[in-house]
């Protein structure tokens, strides 16, 4: 499945640039310890459920993307060209944010910070409530995936190509799979109180994702037949 | 009405009663608990109670989730019940619980963990209780999540259909899809239905079935019956209603929640201004006390950019005080020795000396808040109204929901008929009255405080917005204080100031403007005031009072009458020429005799030129009753162009405003008007340093502005309006929406949708009462 694999890197390679820019504040306001928990670090377990329950807000709104490009397929009866299209929007949205990491242009969520700055406050004020019991553990994690954030809005535009609910679902699943080790990782070094080294990762996360987004405009334009296909050892590139 | 009786707290008739542990009796629970919170004063610690055994121990918990009062009566019954607990009480408004307990044999800590068990939240006093309603916000956006997943699930199902897209191949799409709503749907019956179904169910158990009980039996059967249908592979599901239903009647309540603790906010605002602790400048020198320890009369020093801790006269010190907390006048006021301070009120820039006068709930802040809360808790007629058609409402919308069920069942199933009958139930839900009545009031009460102009209660705003005739008293309300003395005129053997100083000294223990004129005339000529030995005051005459060994008369030409005092020619001659000149004329004299004649003059307030016109632009007739000379009366009457009555004594006041059939306001100072305010529909006392709590006035104006007349007869006219603009549209609605839904046009989700939508309108309807203009942007003086 090639939009799955797509997901995957997207979550491993945008997470370098870009949560570690835009949700280091939460993960840090999530990692703090909770009251009454006697000053003691957050427990792993719950580190555990709040990443679980982001993951699961994305497969819910995966299922939908994908029953949404399924509609459309259904309706349209190739999904060919719609997928070059979004390939293409994709590859200016990574551009983007490429520009964004490396700090040329301003971040896209604080372009649109006018529409959803009242959404994204309600859910930051209820993300700034201490995590205290598993349940909440969970549920703050089901919250946490609902924030505004470009690259999930980019995912799901990608696993809407998909055409079904079901591999949608999955594949935004791997999307947040993938950046589970850069935002475990923030929250490790949250704890460890060290948060000064991502400074280092910035200029490669950015090259990355330019990286990224070009092979996703090959891919579009290859969806159009415009360039030839490209394998490399039996996994289509473009 | 076989035993009728008049509620001890609100003075409203009733025909059931309800009383407390001393037989009082109360019109409704929020009375009696209100009875309640005011008998135990405003503290935060309560007293300890009478422990019914000698080791029996105390706790007060707080409490959370209690959605209403069927689940205060549930907590309290199920403590009282618990080993080891003598005794337990349970405060609804107040959200805790206090329990007499044996420690014994159960700590707090199990007392909590018990509550809890019950699924509420609970906790002990050395926790920290959440706040409720960002609880209930948080629950509502983690819903979310699920309840998008259903909403936007379905909706692209539904518009497979639309298309003609679901084709059998594509079956499993929809089959996907509501496996899907059925898992999401198991948290959303956690987090908003389990709450919805306690509270349904507690009421039903107290055989006092609501709202709630109605709205989980709808939801639980609705996800029931989809559950069934899904895995029998047969039917149709209902995920997205139970979903809605629950996730909107959650956001409903939310608002409440919101709406109140916004309301409770300001209040607490209020107290929080209070300073806890104060400097006192004790025999042993300076140290810093709770306000609670401080002794009557103690002396208490403010330092620049300090609240004042008590009410207090100052004995030390001047400076500008920010006193916008009790008036809503952003412009500092200039107090200096001798003047009154109130606690809250912030010094500017000038440091102070204090001697105490009140402290706590006793400061006019505190009564302030006192009555704020009072007056949030009272219910006033409309909202009987409201409470009284959304008793009928409830059960007629079950029996018409009942008729649709079977109805429907008959004609096309068990499936069409339990939908439509809970479209029924959701369209007749009297959530426009049962929360947007009361909360227009409260905006209206809230928007009046804002500007310094203190209303009772929210019945006092129904009565002023029937207001059509308007009594001013004319001294110290028409007229500006202070009073000031502008002549003394006496017989050859005296001098003005040994006359000025016997009148200070009998007019001392009045609390007369006139006597304020009389210490402030004595004070600025530098006299010392001699003590009297007797004092009587003679109300709308004057004061006698035993002086030197003779008997001292201070008043009016009344007052010549009772103390047999003979006028010499020319003084009768002095007094018509001033009384023509528009002065008060005030006599002095003993032993038979008047020996000197003391002129006041009142300057008219700049607004009143503006104020005469607006009320009367109000439709309002305009009379001014005064106790002045009908000569002096006339004067004024060409001076305003309005009706005034002179040379009225109380009596006749009172009499007056008795006769007026419709409703009438009187105006006064509210200290000699007293009976008059009393009298009338609506007394309004312009009330600086009155004392709020035992005045006779439901209207205290802590500006001293009479615009705020005019403008409080106008919040007043709009508030009415917005509650019969609601009540309007819920019956427009309901109407409507009864209909389409009886006939079964009207989905179950959308009845729902319908529903957050009214109240959404209704609440925000009353809540634009907020921006009503203040009556300095109103009415600008010409």
């Amino acid at each position: 499945m090639i939009p799955a694999t797509a997901l995957l890197f997207m979550g491993l390679l945008g997470s370098l640039g870009h949560c570690v820019g835009m949700c280091t504040p939460v993960t840090l306001l999530l990692s703090r310890p909770a009251r009454g928990a006697e000053g003691g670090p957050v427990r792993r377990g719950w580190l555990v459920l709040l990443h679980l329950g982001r993951l699961s807000t994305y497969a819910l709104l995966g299922a939908l993307a994908g029953a949404l490009g399924h509609l459309l397929s259904a309706w349209r009866a190739s999904l060919q060209p719609v997928q070059g299209l979004v390939a293409l929007l994709l590859a200016g949205v990574l551009g983007y944010m490429a520009g964004a990491v490396a700090g040329w242009v301003p971040p896209l969520e604080t372009l649109w910070a006018g529409w959803t700055g009242r959404w994204g406050q309600a859910v930051r004020r209820a993300l700034a409530r201490p995590v205290s019991s598993t349940l909440r553990a969970y549920g703050l994690g089901l919250l946490w995936g609902l924030l505004p954030c470009g690259l999930v809005y980019a995912a799901l535009l990608l696993a809407a190509t998909t055409g079904h609910p079901l591999w949608a679902a999955g594949g935004m699943l791997l999307f947040g799979l993938g950046t589970l080790p850069v935002m475990a990782g923030v929250g490790w070094l949250a704890v460890r109180g060290d948060l000064q080294q991502r400074e280092r990762w910035r200029k490669a996360a950015a090259l990355l994702l330019l990286l990224f987004g070009v092979q996703m405009a090959l891919r579009g334009l290859a969806a159009w037949g415009l360039v030839p296909h490209f394998h490399l050892g039996g996994v289509m590139l473009w | 009405m076989v035993k009728a009786a008049v509620c001890s707290l609100c003075g409203l008739s009733t025909a059931a009663p309800l009383y407390d542990d001393t037989g009082r009796p109360y019109c409704c629970p929020a009375c009696r608990e209100v009875a309640q919170l005011l008998a135990e004063g405003p503290s935060v610690s309560p007293a300890p109670a009478q422990a019914p055994k000698a080791h029996a121990q105390e706790v007060t918990l707080a409490l959370g989730e209690m959605w209403c009062p069927s689940c205060s009566w549930f907590i309290e019954e199920r403590l009282k019940r618990t080993p080891g607990v003598f005794k337990a009480q349970v405060n609804f408004l107040r959200r805790e619980a206090r329990v007499v307990y044996d420690p014994e044999r159960i700590q707090p800590r199990a007392l909590a963990k018990r509550v809890r068990r019950w699924g509420y939240r609970a906790w002990t006093p050395d926790e920290t209780p959440e706040d409720e309603e960002e609880v209930l916000f948080t629950r509502i956006l983690i819903s979310l999540v699920f309840v998008m997943h259903i909403m936007i699930g379905s909706f692209i199902l539904y518009a497979r259909q639309l298309l003609g897209l679901d084709t059998p191949d594509t079956l499993w799409m929809s089959r996907f899809f509501y496996l899907t709503f059925f898992l999401a749907s198991l948290p959303l019956l956690y987090l908003l239905g389990w709450p919805i179904l306690r509270t349904g169910l507690v009421s039903l158990g107290r055989r006092q079935p609501n709202m709630h009980t109605l709205i989980a039996l709808g939801a639980f059967s609705a996800f029931a019956l989809s559950t069934r249908n899904l895995f029998l592979g047969q039917g149709h599901v209902y995920f997205d209603t139970a979903a809605m239903l629950l996730f909107l009647v959650t956001i409903g309540h939310w608002l409440e929640v919101k709406a109140r603790s916004e309301g409770i906010r300001a209040m607490e605002k209020l107290w929080k201004r209070l300073p806890r602790e104060a400097l006192w400048i004790s025999p042993e020198g300076p140290r810093r006390v709770p306000v609670d320890e401080l002794p009557p009369g103690a002396r208490v020093r403010v330092e620049p950019g300090e609240p004042f801790p008590v009410d207090g006269i100052v004995a030390q010190g001047e400076g500008e005080v920010d006193e916008s907390l009790l008036t809503g006048e952003a412009m500092p006021v200039y107090r200096r020795s001798g003047d009154r301070v109130y606690a809250g009120t912030v010094s500017v820039d000038g440091a102070f000396e204090v001697i105490t006068v009140a402290v706590g709930a006793e400061t006019v802040a505190g009564q302030i808040g006192r009555m704020l809360h009072q007056a949030l808790w009272q219910r006033s007629p409309v909202e009987r109204l409201a409470d009284r058609i959304a008793a009928v409402l409830v059960p007629v919308a079950v029996l018409v929901a009942a008729g649709t069920f079977v109805y429907w069942t008959r004609q096309a199933g068990l499936e069409t008929g339990l939908m439509n009958a809970l479209s029924v139930l959701l369209i007749t839900c009297p959530c426009a009255l049962g929360l947007a009545t009361p909360l227009t009031l409260w905006v209206g009460l809230q928007r009046a405080s804002g500007e310094g102009a203190l209303v009772r209660n929210t019945a006092v705003l129904e009565r002023l917005a029937r207001v059509r005739v308007v009594f001013l008293d004319k001294t110290g309300t028409l007229t500006q204080q202070p009073l000031r003395v502008s002549a003394v005129w006496t017989s050859a053997d005296l001098t003005e100031d040994r006359v000025l100083a016997w009148v200070a000294a009998l007019e001392a223990p009045a609390k007369h403007p006139i006597a304020e004129a009389f210490l402030r005339a004595a004070k600025e000529r530098g006299l010392s005031v001699p003590q009297v030995h007797t004092f009587t005051a003679h109300p709308g005459q004057g004061v006698e009072g035993a002086l030197n060994g003779r008997v001292l008369y201070v008043g009016n030409e009344r007052l010549l009458q009772r103390a047999g005092l003979r006028l010499s020619p020319d003084m009768h001659a002095r007094a018509e020429r001033w009384r023509q000149e528009g002065r008060r004329v005030i006599y002095v004299g003993w032993e038979g005799e008047v020996r000197a004649l003391v002129a006041l003059e009142e300057a008219l307030r700049p607004e009143v030129p503006a104020v005469l016109n607006e009320l009367r632009a109000l439709g309002c007739r305009v009379e001014v009753l005064t106790g002045d000379h009908p000569q002096s009366g006339a004067r004024w009457e060409e001076r305003l162009g309005v009706s005034v009555r002179a040379g009225l004594s109380p009596e006749e006041k009172l009499s007056r405003i008795r006769e007026t059939e419709e409703p009438a306001a009187v105006v006064g100072d509210g200290i000699n008007d007293g009976p008059a305010l009393a009298a009338a529909d609506v007394g309004i006392a312009m009330g600086r340093g009155t004392d709020i709590a035992h005045a006779a006035a439901e209207v205290i104006l802590l500006r001293d502005d009479l615009r705020l007349v005019p403008w409080l007869l106008r919040l007043a006219r709009a508030v009415r309006r917005k509650v019969h603009q609601n009540l309007a549209w819920a019956f427009v609605y309901n109407l409507i929406g009864v209909g389409l839904a009886v006939m079964g046009y009207l989905q179950p989700i959308l009845a729902a949708l319908a529903m957050v939508a009214s109240s959404l309108l209704v609440t925000t309807n009353a809540l634009r009462l907020r921006t009503f203009a203040g009556p300095s942007s109103a009415s600008r003086r010409p």
